[in-house]
């Protein structure tokens, strides 16, 4: 699987090295804020800081330049991916504990891991009070895990395309938008930059409706927008979007989020003009029913329990949550602690099932993914097919995602091996939170938001908890967002530099 | 590159509609649950 070790050390130095400095470079932009809002403390934490990551950054860029040459080998390439996104969590987590509004490290790392990976539950103190440069941090993070780090470094630092298609899937995104894997990374951030500007836009004017003044306003806009594009969950304020109060923030969020969770294949595709690939892609088609399906559930359970009276808190509260659970997202209009007191099991069951199932993939969204929970569907309606027709009859199981594509075993196999590998994860930190002492529903809507990356909370995840459960959480995400693999090939890789095998 | 525009512009709306359609069945499903 890997050959010459200790050779080989050398270019995947050199790789995870561009992420670093790019992740670094990426302190700019909340210097910058800070500066403009005269926070000179938050803009010296960020010049330190950013340093330290520029500095870590070239040394290991230093160390592999003359092996850059080299082709990664396909766990290599995992193995770039997956000690990225874990270096960088340590080194991001750097500003968060300058920053006087964390508890321990530990914190610090977790509210990175969170960002990184979209998910959006946080473990910060006195969040309502965190200056702009800080806030902007929380956000930044968001957008880059949300487009993919090694996606960011690709565009930007890495000339040598040999091995960047092998990160770029290392990094759970393996649709090529364009025939090389650098142009296709530059894609995904020209559709999310273009989107940036629409959608900032608009939540500024809808942050504004909602009474906050134009110059903060623009500030939770920008925030708020990347965090529903990213279906990431941050909010500036602590009470995330029930904060504003306001249903045209609501509006504007689900759609973006909704928007933001589609495959980045699907947004090129439509943005080049083909005019059916929204109402034909499995991914479309998957989402449109399987949120049906849970929506009346929802409605249903709350009706029941009679929770909410009225149509439009069903439909601001109830679907809301719904949609922000089903999309990854996490934005959140209820406390965390309604879900468990008000809710009732059926709606609980509905929202933690949406949690899992997820949003599309190569998309900023977690879970399952529709893909797959579409693969899985279709095999199940092939197979029937199969059963009932004669032996003698070949049956092809075909689906429509870009194109019209014939599914191979390979493909079958790779879903069922995905989602069984999320279940597994899902059952451990439900178990963990159990052993935490949190009761079964609670342990395993927490450990369905922190599988998906979704970040919707039931008031488990805060800095109390032990810090046994926040690792194992922490570790959780990683692997979700990753999808198993890359982190799999990290431990195997680690195991064999070691000398055991 | 004005024709490439204009297929970005439809683009963006076809995505925005299909979001839109969705927050309008959730709204119809609210509307119809309680009546």
């Amino acid at each position: 699987m890997f050959e010459k070790p200790v050779n080989r050390l050398l270019p995947i130095s050199y790789y995870i090295g561009c992420v670093l400095t790019a992740l670094g470079a990426a302190e700019l932009i909340p210097l910058a804020v800070a500066l403009c809002w005269r926070e000179w403390q938050v803009a010296a934490i960020f010049v330190f800081t950013m340093s330290v990551m520029v500095i870590v950054g070239a040394s290991l860029i230093l160390l592999g330049c003359r092996h850059r040459a080299e082709k990664l080998s396909w766990a290599e390439g995992m193995v770039v991916a997956s000690a990225s996104w874990l270096l960088g969590m340590l080194l991001c987590a750097l500003p968060y504990q300058l920053s006087g509004h964390y508890l321990s490290y530990l914190d610090c790392c977790f509210d990175v891991m969170s960002g990184l990976t979209t998910t959006g539950v946080v473990m910060i103190q006195n969040m309502d009070h965190l200056s702009y440069g800080m806030n902007t941090w929380r956000f930044i993070l968001t957008f880059i895990g949300g487009q993919g780090m090694v996606v960011l470094a690709l565009c930007f630092l890495t000339k040598e395309t040999s091995g960047a298609y092998k990160m770029y899937v290392g990094e759970a995104k393996d649709e090529q938008l364009r025939p090389n894997a650098r142009n296709t990374a530059r894609s995904i951030w020209s559709i999310s930059l273009l989107y940036l500007l629409i959608g900032s836009l608009m939540t500024w004017v809808a942050v504004m409706e909602a009474g906050v003044p134009a110059g903060k306003a623009f500030l939770h806009g920008v925030w708020l927008y990347m965090s529903a594009w990213s279906t990431g969950g941050f909010a500036p304020m602590s009470q995330n979007v029930l904060y504003y109060h306001s249903a045209a923030v609501e509006i504007v969020t689900v759609v973006f989020f909704v928007i933001g969770s589609f495959n980045f294949a699907l947004h090129y595709a439509v943005l080049k003009g083909k005019k059916r690939e929204i109402r034909r892609n499995i991914e479309t088609i998957t989402f449109a029913v399987t949120l049906t399906i849970l929506v009346l559930i929802t409605t249903l359970g709350l009706m029941r329990d009679n929770v909410y009276p009225d149509a439009m808190s069903l439909f601001r509260k109830g679907f809301y949550q719904l949609v922000s659970g089903h999309t990854t997202t996490g934005f959140m209009t209820v406390y965390a602690k309604q879900f468990y007191y008000e809710w009732g099991d059926i709606a609980l069951f509905a929202i933690t099932v949406s949690m899992l199932l997820g949003g599309s993939a190569c998309s900023t969204a977690g879970g399952f993914k529709g893909l797959r929970t579409g693969i899985i569907f279709s095999t199940f309606k092939t197979e029937l097919k199969r059963m009932m027709l004669p032996e003698s009859r070949v049956c092809e199981q075909k689906i429509h995602h870009i194109r019209d594509v014939v599914l191979s075993d390979a493909a079958v196999r790779s879903a069922f091996v995905i989602v069984t590998a999320y279940l597994i994860t899902f059952v451990i930190g439900t178990l963990a939170g159990m052993f935490a002492g949190f009761p079964f529903a609670m342990a395993a809507f927490e450990s369905a938001s922190v599988t998906g990356n979704v970040g919707l909370t039931i008031g488990i995840s805060s800095p109390t908890i032990p810090a046994m459960l926040k690792m194992v959480y922490i570790v959780m995400m990683w692997l979700a967002r990753l999808e198993f693999m890359s982190v799999l090939a990290l431990g195997a890789y680690l195991l064999k530099r070691t000398g055991r095998k | 590159m004005i024709k490439a525009k204009k297929s970005v512009a439809i683009g963006i709306l076809r995505e925005v509609c299909y979001a839109c359609l969705l927050i309008g069945f959730g709204l119809a499903v609210a509307m119809l649950a309680v009546v």
